[in-house]
């Protein structure tokens, strides 16, 4: 089984996915033609609108699905290899009914590497940085800046500093910046800080005024979190309390 | 603009990871107090396009020796060349000791091997 998506921008057009297909498949010397699927397959992918196709090749062949989902506007894919002769029969529909391209609450479940965090779909990613010892992603929202930080392996980081002084040299901050907090059993810092002297004139400044967030050690997993936000509105402490408490690292 | 030229790796990923480092004879090894390594080694004080050309004419540059100080991450990787183990079994052992995913750990000491190579300070084997 192959399962393929992407996000389509403007209107979507089964047909030019399947002209793109076949182009694909053409040039692998595969013939692919429109398929209807059978009835348990409709019947379990309800809710999107469904596109059958079945290809031949000169040593395999196989069957699927180009489906479309309005409410995300995402397109995918949905291949099964095999003979094709069986119609899709011996696909079970429960498979198929299992597939979701959206979560229902508005929510994206984003999972990494080892780290996971389910944030409002309204983050989009900006940027993401992989390097040995140290992940950082960032998140843009209506002029709210998330930035996600996963390092490791913290013992050797901490070896000869505390997490206040470790977190001021990551963020380039003062120290003094940091107050000690214990989160989730996890020992912590945290800051909330507010830049310049003019709080109402802070909607007209190019940068961010408001920076709010917080830095867990994880002993167990030998692992470091952190969550840092910008604005140039004040933040709310419950926002960063939601996305802290569904950040989490895997072993 | 003069386009680099592009050198095909010498050994595919599996080749590369089942290799033994071997520590160069000629390092000056001292472990610290804290645990870290201090490594001296030859190398020449002319630049390497100078070296080469001194070599063409039959002569060899002068000698001094370098330092490079260790951190802890390193100087444990350098405590786990030991003539036996392959790559893949210092991969394995680091990602063990620190509890981190194994292809972070393969990123971070293929990285760190390649360093200690590129000042010749190990050979693969």
């Amino acid at each position: 089984m192959e399962i393929k998506w992407q996000r389509v921008r403007g209107r979507f057009s089964a047909k030019s996915h399947f002209k793109r297909l076949a182009g694909i498949h053409g040039r692998r010397k595969k013939i692919i033609r429109p398929w209807q699927p059978p009835a348990s397959w409709l019947d379990a992918l309800d809710g999107f609108k469904v596109d059958g196709f079945q290809w031949q090749g000169p040593d395999d062949a196989g069957n699927g699905v180009i489906l479309w989902c309005p409410h995300c506007r995402t397109a995918s894919l949905i291949q099964f290899l095999g003979d094709g002769d069986d119609g899709g029969a011996s696909v079970q529909p429960e498979i198929l009914a299992s597939f979701g391209d959206h979560r229902d609450d508005d929510q994206v479940l984003w999972s990494l590497f080892d780290i996971r965090i389910l944030i409002s779909k309204s983050f989009e990613m900006r940027e993401f940085t992989f390097k040995p010892g140290s992940y950082r992603f960032a998140f843009d929202n209506d002029g709210i800046s998330l930035i996600l930080f996963r390092w490791a392996p913290a013992a050797a980081l901490l070896t000869d500093q505390g997490l206040a002084d470790f977190t001021a040299g990551a963020l380039k901050r003062d120290p003094r910046d940091f107050h000690e907090i214990s989160f989730n059993g996890y020992p912590a810092v945290a800051w909330k800080l507010c830049h310049g002297f003019l709080p109402r004139w802070h909607c007209f400044r190019s940068k961010p005024s408001f920076f709010q967030g917080r830095v867990w050690h994880i002993e167990s997993l030998n692992r470091i979190l952190g969550v840092h936000m910008l604005a140039k509105k004040p933040l709310e402490d419950s926002l960063l309390d939601t996305i802290c408490g569904s950040y989490e690292t895997l072993s | 603009m003069r386009k680099r030229k592009k050198h095909a790796p010498l050994a595919d990923r599996e080749t590369a990871l089942a290799m033994i480092p071997v520590k160069s004879s000629h390092i000056e090894e001292t472990r610290q107090a804290n645990g870290e390594y201090l490594l001296r080694y030859p190398a020449a004080s002319t630049s390497p396009r100078i070296t080469v050309w001194l070599a063409k004419i039959g002569r060899q540059p002068k000698m001094r020796m370098k330092k490079i100080q260790l951190d802890g991450l390193g100087s444990q990787v350098w405590e786990l060349i030991d003539h036996q183990r392959s790559v893949r079994d210092i991969i394995a052992h680091f990602a063990s000791a620190h509890r981190l995913p194994v292809r972070e750990a393969e990123v971070a000491v293929t990285q760190f091997i390649r360093t200690l190579g590129q000042r010749g300070l190990i050979g693969l084997k």
